[in-house]
């Protein structure tokens, strides 16, 4: 099965957020719960990036291994989930992920999570978010292709190496 | 089980009075008794009263107080939500849709009247208790913030009998 | 819960209606099922958000719209759509939607008052307002109604006509009038498409629509960019728009003419100019020697202690600009369009777009090619339209221009009510306007309650809703059925179905229904086709589609979506500015006439810091939302609840201000607080606030008492200081205020 991964530009993200809107209506994700987020990064010479987070569905997820009931899984695509029938709430996966990307419903009382739309993917077709991205910022496609074209660290983000995550950046601007 | 249902006058009643804020349009059996009943028919008399207090409960646009709909009362609140999809489905498999078709099927009027229709016809229990915990129980919340917020004696007394509702069939249910 | 066959078997087989049920209410309220499984289909229409309107395709489930994504093929949206449009279902199955015609009970009117409304039916509500307007208009003259609307759509402008309705206002003076009553006289109209693509070098004067995030101006600026072009973003604080720059160069508010007088001087001077479009098709030769003298002394030196810009730099841009013949799109709908010294710094722009000459051309500003679907007055002729008389409310005769190109005024709508014209106005018609959208809203609400009859059609409960007699339900676009072409990617016509792709909810009513509605019974000759009907909407719409060359029927066009008509883009030779032997005019005589300037001066903002007063107070619209309209859709608040005051940290410590802290901001004409967001991304003179926040009316769920309303610190304007100002574009000046900050 193709192995996939996420590639974020900034210099293309225009704060629009569609790829959040996409997200919670393709999954119907309740107020409250944010999968994907825009966040807006300053640093303290006043340079800003947005960026797009979730789930980067890292290769060694912390996130899996701090979760006391292995509610945390895989699927062929490498993109991981949790089950929310065995997920017990204790948000262990949320203190151990570095990009904040498990989120916690009140109203069900368990975890969620980007599952990277499986239903979306099996049927040819790109996660919501990435779909509906109107610039480009936000891309998905094989892993193997996302390796090529990015690279692993970006200012501003924290993205430890230790994790193993499935997401690249762009730091090339735009031409002349 | 039977013992258990709530009255099919109750439904009837506590259905009706949802859907409808003039209470002259609302049928009550000659005979029938018990408070819903009781201050339907008093309500008739006088029913301006009742048709500002439903609008003011129900639709006020500054500001509802309980809404009818079971969508709203979600975790994300909305029209035409998962609510309305589901309560589609369980009157369409009984070969029914609501009339008006463009307001929500997940009116806790219509809801309860579709209750009423399944328990009238002998539908088993299981099937029952399924409806009801899909779409009756939710009205807890409803219910108490009726009886909080409702200033005439018609729909404290609906709230009360919504109540008595959800109690009998939260037992069948189990 | 799976049924299994078993289960339905024992309901009875035929269903639930094979007997009467018990007591009769059951079949009142349900029927027999016309289907057994949903239907789920994808239908073309387009967003209603903002004026690009962009292309959706919806899929809807039974009636539901599920999912909302672009359109490919769509000249504007491109096959994307912005958070907003994207969000679109949630906003249209809000629960706090109105759903019925609703009238007052309570006669006390204000922001606090609980109006006691109750539901009424369409007829009662259309048989009151028809009433009570045609009494106005009998005892008090057409001058007594107040209609606050745009003048769309066609039918309502009909009906607004026919009743000899003075005084229309509208918001436009906040947005884009200056700028259309300077173009009008300059290059003959809308110049307002703009070919990014295409374009050599671009310069954005406050411009600010990849961050507001209206998608053809996102994907024609990044279009640009890909290819390399150099675009120079001119800003008072830091925005997505220049971020996408190649160069963000951060001005102090207000002071883009004394910028764009400089290049065109630079242009002038060292003769960086379209020399052959100048000479064909301006009047440049004309008037060379006032207009050489005429910008002689605004160099950039002069310019550079005014606007905070380094001489070199302005100097540069100008030579770029005029080497690359470059674009500088209309300010329509940006910062700059808000300051009283607009109307200056339009003509200033579409100067630097003649000598560009890249008026109607490639890579430049053009005028968009549309299908021409024909209004209501000319598929049925209808009688002569009574004269209009009667003092127009909002002083807008005093503003030739203004009232020339038929915009505005809510700047200066409070006054006439309150001071000018007192208890002129009895009765007031209000089109889905909220008082927040005025500079001092308060001022605004004190105005209203001077009005015996409110009428307010919406879709939202908002403030304004809270202070009408009577509510009418208004449909979204999911709702409605329309024509929409594409004015900004327009370089040859297409035109895009919007259709309903839901029926309408409750009691909600198209526009087109409520004037038919009012126009049957306050004007009925008005209102009826050649052959004595009563004019229908639907019936209307199939014949503009034929007329337009659209489909036989409304009904084929929209099964076709979109429909296009490619043609190769033939720039304009002759223009239509008036009186102007169908040339472009640098040099406006009509202007000097009316005894304003010909050529634009430098004008200093209305309002300059003071000891009191020490900074630039600037409001914005985020991305986010649409204006003060889409708070409580409850994506759209989730991401972003509420509003806060942007401030930089130098200026913060200065006041002892923290992250976070609540921050007192007083203006000379009111105060706010919010909580502070300090960021390097403003000047150290600026203070920044988003617009669209402060709901008080409690029954928006999500968006009732968040944030703040920036148009409590906006001053709001008589016409007499606009024309003292020449601010003869007539300005709504909404970023031109000053404030003073400090720790709540």
């Amino acid at each position: 099965m193709p192995q996939y991964g996420w590639l974020l530009d900034p210099k293309r993200c225009v704060e629009c957020r569609a790829c959040e809107a996409a997200c919670k209506q393709w999954n119907k994700v309740p107020f409250g719960v944010r999968l994907r987020q825009v966040r807006i990064y300053e640093s303290s010479a006043g340079k800003v990036s947005a960026l797009a987070g979730a789930c980067n569905h890292c290769d060694n997820a912390w996130c899996m291994k701090a979760c006391p009931v292995k509610a945390i899984w895989r699927n062929a695509n490498g993109a991981l989930s949790i089950d929310g029938g065995k997920c017990l709430g204790c948000r262990q996966c949320a203190a151990f992920c570095p990009y904040q990307a498990p989120q916690w419903n009140e109203d069900l009382k368990v975890m969620q999570k980007c599952d990277q739309c499986p239903d979306r993917v099996e049927a040819g077709q790109l996660p919501a978010c990435a779909a509906l991205c109107p610039t480009g910022a936000l891309r998905f496609a094989t892993w193997d292709d996302i390796k090529e074209t990015g690279v692993a660290r970006i200012d501003n983000v924290s993205n430890p190496a230790g994790t193993r995550p499935r997401i690249r950046f762009v730091v090339a601007g735009f031409p002349g | 089980m039977p013992d258990s249902s709530p009255s099919l006058l109750a439904l009837t009643l506590a259905g009706q009075a949802l859907l409808q804020s003039d209470p002259n349009r609302i049928a009550v059996p000659s005979g029938a008794d018990g408070p819903l009943a009781g201050q339907i028919r008093l309500a008739q008399a006088a029913p301006d009263a009742v048709t500002q207090e439903y609008t003011r409960l129900f639709l006020n646009p500054a500001g509802v107080e309980c809404h009818l709909w079971q969508s709203v009362h979600a975790a994300e609140p909305r029209l035409f939500g998962p609510a309305h999809h589901s309560a589609l489905e369980w009157f369409r498999r009984f070969g029914a849709e609501p009339q008006q078709s463009n307001e929500p099927a997940d009116h806790l009027g219509l809801l309860l009247l579709f209750y009423a229709r399944l328990i009238e016809e002998g539908v088993p229990g299981d099937v029952t208790g399924a409806y009801f915990n899909d779409h009756i129980a939710w009205a807890a919340e409803f219910t108490s913030k009726l009886r909080q917020q409702a200033r005439h004696p018609l729909y404290l007394a609906l709230a009360r009998e919504i109540q008595s509702i959800l109690a009998s069939g939260g037992t069948q249910a189990m | 819960m799976a049924i299994t066959r078993r289960h339905l078997f024992q309901a009875g087989g035929a269903g639930l209606f094979a007997a009467p049920s018990a007591f009769g209410a059951f079949e009142q309220y349900l029927q027999p099922a016309s289907r057994s499984a949903a239907d789920v289909r994808k239908l073309v229409t387009c967003c209603g958000f903002c004026t690009p309107a962009c292309g959706m395709q919806v899929t809807v489930q039974d009636g539901v719209a599920t999912f909302v994504e672009g359109l490919p093929g769509d000249a504007h949206g491109a096959g994307h759509l912005c958070g907003k449009g994207t969000s679109s279902a949630n906003f249209f199955y809000d629960p706090d939607r109105l759903k019925y015609p609703m009238k007052r009970t309570n006669p006390r009117r204000g922001l606090d008052d609980d109006p006691g409304f109750v539901r009424i039916s369409w007829t009662e509500a259309l048989d009151t307002i028809a009433e009570k307007f045609g009494g106005y208009i009998k005892n008090h003259g057409a001058e007594s109604l107040l209609f606050l609307s745009r003048n769309s759509p066609d039918l309502l402008t009909r009906l607004i006509n026919a009743l000899g309705i003075v005084n229309r206002v509208d918001h436009n003076d906040i947005c884009f009038t200056a700028d259309q009553a300077v173009r009008k006289y300059t290059t003959g109209g809308k110049t307002w498409c703009e070919d990014f693509e295409n374009a050599r070098y671009i310069v954005l004067f406050g411009w600010d629509l990849v961050a507001k995030n209206k998608i053809p101006a996102v994907k024609g600026i990044l279009a640009a960019r890909q290819k390399g072009v150099k675009v120079i973003h001119f800003s008072t604080n830091q925005t997505a728009t220049s971020r996408m720059a190649s160069e963000y160069i951060p001005v102090r508010p207000g002071s883009d003419p004394a910028i764009a007088l400089a290049m065109i001087n630079v242009m002038l001077t060292e003769n960086l100019f379209d020399q052959d479009f100048v000479t064909k098709y301006t009047n440049f030769h004309q008037y060379e020697s006032e207009i050489r003298s005429h910008f002689a002394p605004y160099t950039p030196e002069w310019a550079s202690p005014l606007c905070d810009v380094p001489a070199d730099v302005i100097r540069r841009i100008g030579q770029e600009f005029g080497r690359a013949r470059g674009m500088a799109p209309a300010y329509k709908k940006t910062l700059t369009a808000n300051y009283t010294n607009a109307t200056q710094m339009s003509h200033a722009q579409v100067i630097l777009q003649i000598l560009g000459g890249t008026i109607d051309r490639e890579g430049g500003n053009y005028f968009a090619r549309t299908h021409s679907v024909p209004g209501v007055d000319t598929v049925y002729p209808r009688p002569a339209n009574p004269p209009k008389t009667g003092r127009r409310i909002d002083g807008r005769d005093k503003l030739f221009f203004v009232n020339d190109v038929d915009q505005g005024i809510f700047a200066t709508l409070a006054d006439g009510m309150l001071r000018r014209y007192p208890g002129m106005i009895k009765g007031a018609f209000i089109n889905a306007y909220d008082v927040k959208g005025f500079p001092q809203p308060l001022r605004m609400v004190e105005a209203l309650k001077t009005v015996e009859f409110i009428v307010t059609y919406d879709f939202l409960p908002s403030d304004t809703v809270m202070l009408s007699d009577i509510v009418l339900p208004s449909s979204h676009q999911f709702e409605s059925n329309d024509i929409i072409t594409r004015n900004f990617n327009a370089k040859y016509p297409q035109s895009v179905v919007r259709q309903a792709v839901a029926a309408p909810y409750f009691e909600a009513r198209g526009t087109g229904n409520l004037v038919i509605e009012l126009g049957k019974r306050l004007c009925p000759d008005y209102f009826k086709t050649p052959d004595g009907a009563w004019i229908s909407g639907s019936t209307l719409l199939n014949e503009k589609t034929k007329r337009a060359g659209l489909g036989e029927t409304f009904a084929e066009f929209r099964a076709k979506g979109i429909v296009e008509s490619p043609a190769p883009f033939v720039p304009r030779t002759n223009f239509t500015a008036p009186n102007a032997g169908g040339k472009c005019q640098i040099y406006v005589p009509q202007f000097k006439d009316k005894g304003f300037e010909p050529l634009p001066h430098w004008h200093l903002k209305r309002e300059q810091p003071s000891a009191a007063y020490p900074y630039y107070f600037v409001t914005y619209i985020p991305g986010t939302h649409r204006r003060n309209t889409t708070q409580n859709c409850s994506i759209l608040h989730e991401m972003m609840p509420t509003n806060q005051v942007t401030i930089h940290p130098a200026t913060a410590a200065r006041h002892g201000i923290r992250e976070g802290d609540p921050v007192r901001i007083s203006s000379r004409v009111g105060a706010i607080e919010l909580p502070a967001r300090l960021s390097r991304t403003v000047r150290e003179d600026v203070v920044l606030v988003p617009h669209g926040f402060g709901h008080r009316s409690r029954s928006l769920g999500n968006a009732a008492n968040k944030g703040a309303r920036d148009g409590d610190l906006i001053p709001d304007l008589t016409p007499e200081e606009m024309l003292a100002l020449m601010d003869f574009g007539g300005s709504g000046a909404i970023m031109d205020a000053v404030v003073n900050i400090g720790r709540a």
